[in-house]
Order: C-alpha cells, then structure tokens, then sequence
C-alpha cells in the first residue's frame, strides 16, 4: 500500500530524531517523585479514613462514657465503632494492593487490562457491599441516637418520625456514595470494559 | 534495585527513550498529561526492570510496559481531541521542515482517534515491529493483528487521504 509506505516513511523521518537523553540524577528524580506521590494517595487515603473514624470514635466514646448504663446508647455506639473497624482494615489492603506494578515482562496488554479491571472491580465489589451495610446502619445509629437524646419518649415515642429521618439520611449518603463510585469507579471501570470489549470482539 | 542493575537500567532506557515520548504523543492530548504519563511509565519500567530477564527484546518489554501504562493510565484532564502538537521551534511556513510538521500534526489525530488497542497497533506497526511481536505485545493472535491492521490502515488512508 503506497500510502502507507509514505506515512512509515514520514514517522520515521519524524520520530528518529529521539528526544532528549535522561541522566541518572534525572530519571533518580523522577522516581523518587513517583514514589512520593504514590505513597501520598495511600497515606491521604488512609489518613482521610482516620480522621473520618477518629471523628466516629470520639463521638461514640464520649456518649458511651457520659451514658453508661442506656443500654440502648451502649448499643448504637458499639454497632457504629464495629462497623468501621473492618473499613480501615479491608480498605487499605485493597488500596494498596491496586499499587502493583502495571506490568511485568510476562504481561501483555489482554492480561494486564483484565488485572487492573480485576483489582478495580474487587476494590470496588468491597465498597458496595460496605455501603450496602454501613449506610443503613450508620443512618439507624445516627437517627437512635439523635432521638434518643434530643426527643423526649426517645425512639419509641417517634417511630412515623424516625423512619422519616432514617430514610432521608440514607438517601443523602446513597447519593454521595452514587457520586463517589461515579467519580473513582465507574468511568474506569467502563473504560477497561471497552477495552477489553474491543479486543474480544475480532477473536 | 543495586547500582550495576542501575546503570544498565539508565543505559537501555535512553537507548529506547524515544519509545516514552511516541506513546504519549499518540494517547494523550494535553501537554501535562503526556508529562504526567512520562513520569509514569518511566516510574512504572522502574519497578518492572527486576522481572527483566532478556527473553525478549529490551525494546519489546519496553513497549509492552510503557503501553500497559498509558491505556490503563487516568489522565487527570478531560479527554478532548488533539488540537495541536507544541511544537519544539518556530519553522516558517515555506520550510520543508513546517511541511512535515504539518503532516506528522494530522498523522497523530488520525491514530488519536483510534481504540485504545488500535492505537497501539499502529504504533507498533510504524515503529517496524513484526506481526508476531504485537501480537505477544498486544496479547492478541497474529490473525486479528493481521485483520485489524487492515482496518486500521483502511480507516487512516480515509483520514489522510487529502494529507499524505
């Protein structure tokens, strides 16, 4: 094909003129860079995860102090704490894990497309089936709580007014996890999805 | 990674650098992206090198590597169509020089507007590798290699038809 001998000849034409030559100090700098950067998204992640759970701890340390003896108290306080401790756990596992390098001599494009859609969709499977159990769960003790201390007759007394408040609490932490999946997992996820559709499809 | 594996890591990358710059011409728009994915398949090519053990070329390991990076690579800016490439001097227009630019400019839009996957091919293709090395590189089998080059060929020849 004539055409495409022209358009090899003007790429090489073009690309041979290779770029600049990288010094040992230049590419040391890079890498340390790369490494900084990579430990900074997990120590953000983890440290935002802390200070969201130290938040949590605090608040439910301080009701189980000032309230010992409600067992009703003792009980949401103690559901809320156990909730995230498997979080921190589980998520920085995961997380960590997704910092694998890309690929190895034995990776080809196919395999190492599947393995990051692979780690993603696993990470992502894990966050899920946590909201799926955090949110009701977080919005139940939250709207326990509330009641229990601000309502006079507690939750009992305001069952039609609990349900109201439980349900729109987890309507509002539905719609941040929908946006934060949106965000961080969908859109790779799909775009990896399309890949690998468009290389299964020619076989 | 010990200091004899780092001078030959220094000295097979510059050998191949070229490789770095091509691929993030061809999959990313903004200058920053292509910079910010430099770093990373530079970074990424670090932290493979130890599983480097010659069977391959070092040029074919390259590329797989640094072409895992850039599709699986999330470019932090929004995706939009190339618009134009820096160039790295001002050539006045009757130059040959500013001819050839101007050719290389549509070239890269044209691959641009391939698949994740065809863009490689394509890339690998110019760069005179064989059908058996992209496929090992891509994972795909010779006879699709084959089929979607014509394709692809097909579908540039349509895009440069006016250019080259």
């Amino acid at each position: 094909m004539e055409e495409f001998f022209e358009v090899r000849t003007l790429w090489q034409l073009n690309t041979n003129q290779d770029p600049l030559f990288l010094s040992r100090d230049e590419i040391e700098k890079v890498i340390k860079l790369r490494i900084k950067k990579e430990r900074k998204a997990v120590a953000e992640y983890f440290w935002v995860l802390f200070a969201f759970q130290l938040l949590i701890y605090s608040f439910a340390s301080y009701l189980f102090i000032r309230y010992w003896g409600d067992t009703q108290i003792v009980a949401l306080c103690a559901a809320g704490a156990i909730v995230y401790v498997f979080l921190t756990i589980i998520s920085i596992r995961k997380f960590r894990s997704m910092y694998q390098p890309m690929a190895t001599h034995k990776g080809d494009i196919r395999a190492n497309v599947r393995n990051q859609y692979g780690l993603l969709t696993r990470f992502f499977d894990f966050k899920k089936k946590f909201d799926l159990v955090a949110i009701p769960v977080n919005s139940i003790v939250l709207v326990g709580i509330l009641l229990r201390l601000y309502m006079p007759g507690g939750i009992e007394s305001h069952i039609a007014e609990a349900m109201v408040a439980g349900a729109a609490m987890i309507l509002v932490f539905g719609i941040a996890a929908w946006f934060e999946n949106k965000k961080h997992f969908k859109r790779r996820l799909r775009r990896f999805e399309l890949i690998m559709e468009d290389m299964e499809k020619s076989e | 990674m010990d200091l004899v594996t780092e001078d030959k890591f220094v000295e097979d990358i510059n050998r191949n650098i070229g490789i770095i710059h091509k691929i993030c011409n061809v999959y990313f728009n903004s200058q920053y992206d292509r910079q910010d994915a430099s770093q990373e398949i530079l970074y990424q090519l670090w932290k493979s090198y130890p599983g480097f053990k010659g069977e391959s070329q070092f040029s074919t390991w390259m590329y797989k590597v640094a072409l895992n990076t850039a599709i699986t690579y999330a470019k932090k800016s929004d995706r939009k169509p190339r618009k134009e490439m820096a160039p790295d001097n001002v050539i006045s227009e009757g130059n040959e020089q500013y001819h050839i630019n101007e050719k290389m400019r549509w070239l890269y839009a044209a691959i641009n507007s391939l698949s994740e996957i065809d863009k490689a091919i394509t890339l690998l293709y110019l760069e005179n590798k064989s059908y058996d090395e992209i496929a090992i590189i891509t994972g795909l089998t010779k006879t699709n290699v084959s089929v979607r080059l014509v394709r692809i060929k097909k579908s540039l020849k349509e895009k440069l038809k006016n250019i080259i």
